[in-house]
């Protein structure tokens, strides 16, 4: 049994002292952050990108996979206690979660909340492993033309399954792929795009790039306005289900895992689309759903099964084909790359300790989730008092320490500034960061490809659509862009978009 | 100023013509474009940029021939529009002469000035608290190689 040995293989590499250790710290720290206002999982693990960068890669991606789904376990948290969604992917629990919280039952919402995102993790889990392989060999046989097609098609899926202006988002899209590609030329050693500076002879700086476009932006967007959050630090009690209500659960949270595996996979799709989707659903099914929007369990359960399992099977994508589905999958990449490992069908053969180890680990990491941090709920809200102020001269000060450690240059906070100011810019004129940081990791693989399709073909483009598996690709990529600009959809789509 | 709006499909539009423009203009004129069978380092960004350029163009007219949102530029965060970049060269530049304490000091400072209604004395308090964490985490606790004191001072 393949299956059998690689998850053993995986269980002894997550079980690895200095693997459950740094597992544990990016679970904790993710909780903080998604529990802190203002500081999202993105900026978190590109503040934190720096740290990992002296740790084996697996113990790396573990650490940061750890803080992708320990935020959105926190974003919950204060969704049901605050009716602020921490994250996004929790936006929808706030319906919800926070009337039961109302009601006296925050206990039981949040306990239901963790039991189910474990309950996702778990089957999603074994969902990654069993498709990885298989998965991987389809991508093993791919040509340039096919791979490129599928880089087309993955960019746009994002676009159109964002949030926002579609138009916006493949300009940002294109920014990044040129962004991507400043630095020395691979084929030629030439070095292109510089503006004469030597300093971007090796590109520019990807941490840089992330912290400022998510971690900084976003402060300066903060800053705008200093928003005063009442914090309701109730006590919180009765952490333990009853029988009744677990019976209620279990439905919905299987039905939000089915719905947020099939999601996650999808580029563009990941975390957040899944809990709405989740939700919608459950809405026309459950035996209750008279009660959903006034304090149901279900509505609790699927939504947050369904973000846990999206964010999960989100890596599948990312593992076996080198495809970022959304931005942190990307920084996944950035920090894959900087450890010299090759992203692509591959590293599942040249890298399986990593590959297997990640696996196992996120179901080690929801186990913590809710054995460790159930009974903190009480300091995590504690968190939310940290004024303002604080986190910002914090997140500055973590930001650029990180990155000059890295680098070690003056250049490097040039950049840094630079981004900074840039994404909240764009943030102020209605363009999301995320598809400009696909674009950055997808650049340079897909100038490759194009070359080397080009190489094959001897100049003729029309190889991408002789290539029947990249005619498939290029298909569905331009469907998927007449889909969203056919009026209809595109008014469902804003309509979708704007109950956020 | 104070009354002066953006729309922002317009701006939006035109600075991603410029970046495209920018792109494509400096791949044309610097770069060698090779052709289609052995593409040279330009032919990329020279094809990005150029649809780049388009579609900005497009945004922008978009923006100009419909209503949509406005931006006022009397809501932006001037003081950390300033202070925040400032604050992190400062601190790239001060790091090898005066080392981490200071260029860190100076950065928190920076930052905590740029929040409103921030008095002096409890930025300084802030920064200096701030400091002493970053310095445990990262220097102490991950033992970072950043020299404490810089190259002037000792």
């Amino acid at each position: 049994m393949e299956f059998i040995s690689n998850l053993s293989l995986g269980f002894s590499v997550a079980f690895a002292l200095q693997n459950i250790f740094f597992c544990f710290i990016g679970v904790l720290g993710g909780t903080l952050v998604g529990v802190l206002p203002g500081v999202g999982p993105l900026a978190t693990i590109a503040i934190l990108l720096p740290v990992t960068f002296s740790m084996a890669p697996d113990s790396a991606l573990i650490m940061l996979a750890g803080i992708y789904y320990g935020a959105q376990y926190g974003g919950s948290t204060t969704a049901i206690l605050l009716n602020l969604p921490g994250e996004a992917s929790s936006a929808i629990t706030t319906l919800d979660g926070y009337q039961m919280a109302r009601r006296g039952r925050a206990g039981a919402a949040l306990a239901t909340a963790a039991l189910a995102s474990f309950l996702a993790g778990t089957i999603a889990t074994v969902i990654v492993a069993l498709f990885a392989t298989p998965l991987t060999k389809v991508a093993m046989a791919f040509r340039p033309p096919s791979y490129f097609s599928m880089m087309v098609l993955g960019l746009i899926a994002s676009v159109v399954l964002a949030h926002g202006s579609v138009l916006k988002a493949i300009a940002m899209v294109m920014l990044g792929l040129l962004l991507g590609i400043i630095g020395t030329d691979m084929y030629t050693g030439t070095t292109r795009l510089d503006m004469g500076m030597l300093e971007l002879a090796e590109g520019v700086n990807f941490v840089a790039l992330a912290i400022g476009l998510f971690g900084i932006a976003e402060i300066l967007r903060n800053l705008e306005s200093p928003e005063n959050r009442d914090v309701l630090t109730d006590k919180v009690n009765g952490l333990w289900l009853s029988l009744k209500d677990l019976k209620r659960i279990v439905m919905p949270s299987l039905r939000g895992t089915a719905i947020g595996s099939a999601l996650g996979i999808l580029p563009g799709g990941g975390a957040m689309l899944s809990s709405y989707a989740a939700y919608i659903i459950e809405k026309k099914v459950s035996r209750n759903r008279g009660e959903m929007g006034n304090g149901a369990i279900e509505g609790v359960a699927a939504p947050e099964a369904a973000n846990n399992a999206g964010s999960q099977t989100a890596f599948i994508p990312m593992l076996t084909l080198g495809l970022p589905s959304n931005a942190v999958m990307a920084l996944m990449i950035g920090a894959m790359i900087i450890q010299g490992i090759q992203p692509g069908p591959d590293i599942i053969i040249k890298q399986p300790n990593m590959f297997w180890g990640l696996i196992v680990s996120m179901w080690i990491g929801n186990l913590m989730l809710i054995v460790l941090n159930l009974p903190l709920i009480g300091l995590w809200v504690r968190f939310l008092t940290v004024p303002y102020p604080v986190l910002v001269v914090a997140v500055m000060a973590f930001s650029a320490v990180g990155i000059y450690s890295a680098s070690g240059t003056l250049f490097s906070m040039y950049e840094l500034g630079f981004f900074s100011l840039l994404g909240y810019v764009f943030m102020r004129l209605g363009c999301e960061p995320a598809p400009l940081v696909l674009g950055f990791i997808l650049g340079p693989m897909m100038e490759e490809q194009l070359r080397r399709s080009m190489l094959m073909s001897r100049g003729d483009p029309t190889v991408f659509l002789t290539e029947p598996i990249s005619l498939c690709f290029l298909i569905a990529a331009a469907a998927a862009l007449l889909l969203i600009t056919a009026p209809a959809i595109a008014r469902r789509r804003e309509e979708a978009f704007s109950e956020e | 100023m104070r009354y002066l709006k953006f729309n922002v499909d317009i701006a939006s539009g035109l600075l991603f013509a410029i970046f495209g423009g920018w792109f494509s203009a400096s791949s044309f004129l610097n770069l060698n474009l090779g052709n289609a069978f052995r593409m040279g380092p330009g032919f990329f960004p020279a094809i990005v940029g150029g649809l780049l350029f388009a579609l900005g163009l497009a945004i922008a007219i978009k923006g100009w021939r419909e209503e949509c949102e406005t931006v006022e530029p009397a809501t932006v965060p001037w003081r950390g529009v300033v202070l925040l970049p400032v604050g992190l060269i400062l601190f790239g530049a001060a790091m090898r002469p005066l080392g981490l304490g200071i260029a860190l000091l100076t950065l928190c400072f920076c930052s905590a000035m740029s929040v409103k209604g921030m008095t002096l004395a409890r930025a300084a308090v802030l920064s200096a608290a701030i400091t002493a964490l970053s310095i445990a985490i990262f220097h102490i606790g991950l033992g970072l190689n950043l020299p404490l004191v810089g190259d002037w001072l000792r």
